[in-house]
């Protein structure tokens, strides 16, 4: 019986471990296309994990991926090329609280006022608004979005690395993504994680038991969306641009389908949704035309037989075996 | 004589249709209060308003000096009322002893104590106080069981652990004994009683069964068709000819 007040470390230092040593090598063994595809990968696991954060343990379905990444994207790609001399560092932090800014806005609206479907219903005419902005804000490069987005020089006094040699800007999106994701796990876990979850059971419960659900939900909400904008905001010097599709209705889909891919009752479900989608993506890449109805099809495949998403497969699968074996073992000690 | 929690003048309507009339209400510390009154009468209706689920329509809702009207449920359980349902509320995709350490982690996130953000596991002391509720309650042997898998009877007393684990000074109790059967019922009732006289609650219950009105209750209270109708010791409440005729005369419910 999985418990919540019980929470196995060791699986997800393991898995993180995984995820990191898979990150670290892949320079090593592939080419620069399929490295750049590694670093959106790893973002999309962002993406994946906090949309299910919310969806999973506040129960908030929010469809605000693209806001937030937008809000992430833009503030980074305006401060970089614009305001070069604020530290990168600090870029990636405005970022992060232009998400949560806007996160906390959209919930303080419609929060209280509205749940599951309404509340997504919202999130994306919220999402629509701001893509409307974005394309027609001067500053923000209209349609043509920013272009230059360059990969900056991280200043640590006594020393310096410069993100635009080599991979050392696929390295920081590596790092950056990995303790993005140890975070939510924190909060996935710990006992506001399950104060959370107590509001996602049950809701008039959890307030009987003196919990106020509405800044509950609105604290996952925000945390969501800032951890989204931080991904955005480690994406536009990665893409070198920042164009108006990001703010796209169709970008908030992505982390939804990673979810259901992966299977959304785990933590790293999201994470394998990521990955695996990016395996589609590449391998599909040649067929011009037919790749999406392919990925599209994939999809709808796995979705319709294994609604436990794939790790959920893995994982029941692995049980049974276990399961099995313990009663091999038990047969063969009666003989 | 304290007065622990106060009704004033409390109107409800859902919609246009009253339910709840001019109720005045006063919880006396210590005491055990029971409202009765046959089924529609507004029993639930009074402890929505009473526990911050729903705002009065009219009138006001008092603890201690303060007007808390509007203030919703959390914020009442902050200031000591702890609340069941008429059917038991619980997590039920969690299991007896997780409902109960979550419980006491709520209690302990709204007395303001840190449990240290990166304490993954819940801590040995909370899990503690949760196994003792547990035992209290006799629930042990079901500590790992889903509350899904419960019996209604056993998700009432898990209902009641959870709450006990807020250290409540009020508790309001909805037909805590509704649905059991004799013997689960007398139980009930002893548990309650013990529990209660234990750590010096002041309670407020609604009830059908009689034996039970009559056991646990100090004080009575009928109410008909959203009226407080009579109010008083239990035993004259019992001769008061009204209450004969609109309840304990008519009641089939458990003839
Ligand atoms: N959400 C609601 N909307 C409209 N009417 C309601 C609602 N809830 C209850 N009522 C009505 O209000 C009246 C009082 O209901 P309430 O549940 O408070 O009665 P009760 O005394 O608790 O009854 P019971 O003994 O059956 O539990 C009933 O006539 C009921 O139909
Ligand atoms: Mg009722």
């Amino acid at each position: 019986m999985t418990s919540i007040t019980r929470i196995n470390r060791s699986t997800f230092f393991i898995s993180l471990a995984a995820f990191a040593i898979a990150g670290l090598l892949l320079p090593m063994v592939a080419n620069r296309g399929v490295v750049f595809l590694g670093g959106v990968v790893a973002i999309n696991m962002v993406y994946g994990i906090a949309f299910n954060f919310a969806f999973q343990k506040a129960g908030i379905l929010s469809f605000g991926n693209a806001m937030f990444v937008a809000a992430g994207a833009y503030t980074t790609g305006y401060l970089v090329t614009q305001v070069p001399q604020i530290p990168f560092l600090m870029v990636i932090l405005l970022s992060g609280l232009s998400g949560a800014i806007l996160a906390m806005i959209t919930g303080l609206l419609a929060l209280r006022r509205s749940s599951g479907v309404y509340f997504a219903v919202i999130t994306l005419a919220v999402g629509e608004l701001i893509h409307v902005l974005v394309t027609k804000l001067t500053f923000l490069g209209r349609n043509d979005g920013l272009v230059g987005v360059y990969r900056p020089t991280l200043n640590f006094g006594l020393f310096e690395i410069d993100l635009g040699q080599g991979n050392a800007y696929y390295y920081f999106i590596l790092v950056v993504c990995l303790l993005l994701i140890a975070g939510l796990w924190v909060v996935w876990s710990n006992r506001f994680g399950r104060s959370l979850q107590t509001v996602k059971s049950d809701e008039m419960r959890s307030g009987f038991l003196g919990t106020d659900t509405d800044r509950r939900k609105l604290q996952a909400l925000v945390i969501s969306g800032a951890v989204t904008a931080l991904g955005g905001a480690l994406f536009a010097p990665w893409a070198q641009i920042v164009t108006p599709d990001l703010a796209h209705w169709s970008q908030s889909t992505k982390p939804l389908l990673f979810a259901l891919l992966g299977g959304t009752s785990t933590f790293f479900g999201p994470a394998v949704g990521a990955v695996l989608f990016g395996f589609l993506e590449y391998s599909t890449r040649t067929l011009v035309g037919i790749s999406d109805l392919l990925t599209g099809g994939l999809l709808l495949a796995v979705v319709l037989a294994v609604p436990g998403g794939v790790l959920g497969l893995i994982i029941r699968l692995t049980r049974i075996r276990r399961s099995g074996r313990t009663e091999g073992r038990l047969a063969e000690d009666r003989t | 004589m304290t007065t622990l929690l106060e009704a004033k003048g409390v109107f409800l309507n859902y919609g246009a249709i009253p339910v709840l009339k001019n109720i005045d209400l006063e919880l006396i510390q210590g005491e055990r209060l029971v409202i009765i009154g046959p089924n529609g009468a507004g029993k639930t209706t009074l402890f929505k308003v009473l526990s911050g689920e729903l705002p009065p329509t009219k009138g006001a809702v008092r603890m201690g000096d303060d007007d808390v009207s509007r203030h919703t449920g959390f914020r009442r359980v902050r200031r000591g009322v702890g609340r069941s349902f008429q059917v038991a509320r619980v997590f039920l995709e969690m299991t007896v002893l997780d409902n109960v350490a979550v419980s006491v982690e709520a209690r302990h996130g709204h007395e303001g104590r840190g449990a240290g953000f990166f304490r993954i596991s819940t801590s040995p002391e909370v899990m503690d106080e949760a196994v003792g509720l547990l035992a209290h309650l006799g629930l042990s042997a079901q500590q790992n069981t889903l509350a899904s898998e419960l019996s209604h009877g056993d998700r009432k007393r898990l209902e009641l652990a959870m709450i006990l684990a807020l250290r409540p000074r009020i508790l309001m109790l909805d037909e805590p004994t509704a649905g059991m059967s004799p013997t689960d019922r007398a139980a009930a009732v002893d548990l309650i009683d013990r529990i209660v006289t234990e750590n010096n609650i002041t309670l407020i219950l609604t009830e059908h069964d009689m034996g039970v009105v009559f056991q646990l209750g100090t004080r009575l209270s009928v109410l008909h068709y959203g009226e407080l109708v009579v109010s008083g010791a239990p035993e004259e409440v019992r001769k008061n000819l009204l209450v004969r005729e609109i309840y304990l005369g008519r009641n089939s419910r458990h003839d």
